[in-house]
């Protein structure tokens, strides 16, 4: 029984949204907690490079809240200071950054961005001209990203930055890449319509829910509810 | 002018969000580089205005109404559908960025697309960028310390408008 991926993009924006409107630490980490942990069970084994690199941006969040945050001195260890912003601007950051992950391990590891297209276009009704661009960009993610590693290539052959840092440099890196891209781009446009692409009928067949997508809507209903209640009740008061 | 898009305006503008899928996701290395060096405000002018560039691009290259939003919604979208650590919040930042840079050319009734709506669609996508960020980032940095990020991701944005409006004219002049 698979959730139909509409809903988990729904989902995965529900989650996302929550993330950037919620305050009460509580009510983040009753959320980051339980779906990090639905995350790391579903695709904790796959994608564990994205693991690493939220560690990574773990550490960039706590050395900004150690240079930014305001509020009392706590601890001096040395010449670093905690106040008492930092502390808690870590743990509420990083709790939102956990919510903001834990939508992309749950949606990636159930479904996939093809997956997406077709029921977006046939459950909910997307048009097709826009079903027909994202999935078009998809295709083409992939051989730009090999076209860019190759301009890299030739960048670094003649002696240039590797790592762009000047327009200059950018001018140099994205003139190429956009160039090739149109060219494949308008032949690709001319291609489809000369297929019928603008006279093509899509099958609507309307979101027919089934279990596990009413399982979703109840998990969103019962975290709003929860957040909404610690939002109005927090257990701790926070400085 | 015609606002029907065609087939391969659609095309065109699924071209841009693919490139700059990949440039935003590249970008974070020079992104890093640079506050590793010079700190996070110079992080934010020199590098900034690359998450902004794809709204002029697009709407330079296929001069129709609704290309600046598309073209940044889309390469927002393409980014969140990655697995990447921001996930879907990608496509809330594509999604903001978009509407402002729209506003860029709509202030002038979709009759203009040069120099100078590329540069306020760089800068004016500064504004939801900030905001999300104030949702997300509050409780570590000061009201201060926004008030100087949004000059400079402003300024960043415009910098980088004005560049994606030059490479634009420069790939179809040599059409």
């Amino acid at each position: 029984m698979k959730a139909s991926p509409s809903m988990l993009f729904i989902y995965g924006l529900f989650l996302t949204l929550m993330a950037f409107l919620l305050r009460n630490i509580e009510a983040l980490a009753l959320l980051a907690l339980l779906n990090f942990t639905i995350g790391i069970i579903l695709g904790g084994k796959k994608f564990k490079m994205l693991l690493v690199a939220f560690a990574i941006s773990l550490a960039g969040v706590l050395t900004n809240a150690l240079v930014f945050a305001g509020g009392e001195p706590l601890w001096s260890l040395g010449f670093i200071v905690i106040r008492k912003g930092a502390v808690r601007g870590f743990i509420e950051v990083s709790l939102k950054l956990t919510l903001l992950l834990s939508a992309t391990l749950i949606f990636s590891s159930l479904t996939n961005p093809r997956d997406l297209l077709r029921s977006l276009e046939s459950e909910l009704g997307v048009p097709k001209q826009l079903s027909f661009m994202v999935s078009l960009s998809l295709r083409l993610f992939r051989i730009f990203e090999r076209d860019l590693a190759e301009i890299q290539l030739i960048r670094r052959s003649r002696g240039l930055r590797v790592t762009p840092l000047t327009l200059s440099d950018w001018e140099s890196l994205l003139t190429p890449l956009l160039s090739i891209g149109l060219e494949r781009g308008r032949w690709i446009g001319i291609a489809a319509e000369l297929r019928g692409f603008s006279l093509r009928k899509i099958e609507r067949k309307g979101l027919k829910l089934q279990l596990s997508d009413i399982a979703l809507i109840a998990a969103m209903l019962a975290q709003t509810a929860a957040a909404v209640f610690l939002q109005l009740n927090p257990l701790i008061c926070w400085p | 002018m015609s606002y029907r898009y065609t087939t391969v305006d659609l095309a065109i503008l699924a071209v841009v969000a693919a490139v700059f899928g990949a440039v935003f996701t590249f970008a974070w290395t020079p992104y890093y580089a640079v506050k590793a060096i010079g700190g996070k405000f110079a992080a934010v002018l020199l590098t900034y205005g690359i998450w902004y560039m794809a709204a002029p691009l697009a709407a330079t290259l296929v001069r129709k109404p609704g290309a600046a939003l598309l073209g940044e919604t889309l390469a927002g979208f393409i980014e969140a559908l990655l697995p990447q650590v921001g996930g879907f919040s990608c496509l809330i930042y594509g999604l903001g960025q978009g509407i402002f840079s729209e506003i860029a050319y709509a202030a002038f009734r979709y009759k203009k697309y040069g120099l100078l709506q590329a540069v306020l669609a760089g800068a004016l996508p500064a504004l939801p960028s900030l905001v999300l960020d104030i949702l997300l980032w509050s409780s570590v940095y000061p009201p201060s310390v926004f008030a100087v990020l949004f000059v400079l991701a402003a300024a960043s944005g415009a910098i980088y408008g004005a560049l994606s409006y030059l490479i634009a004219s420069k790939i179809t002049l040599r059409r």
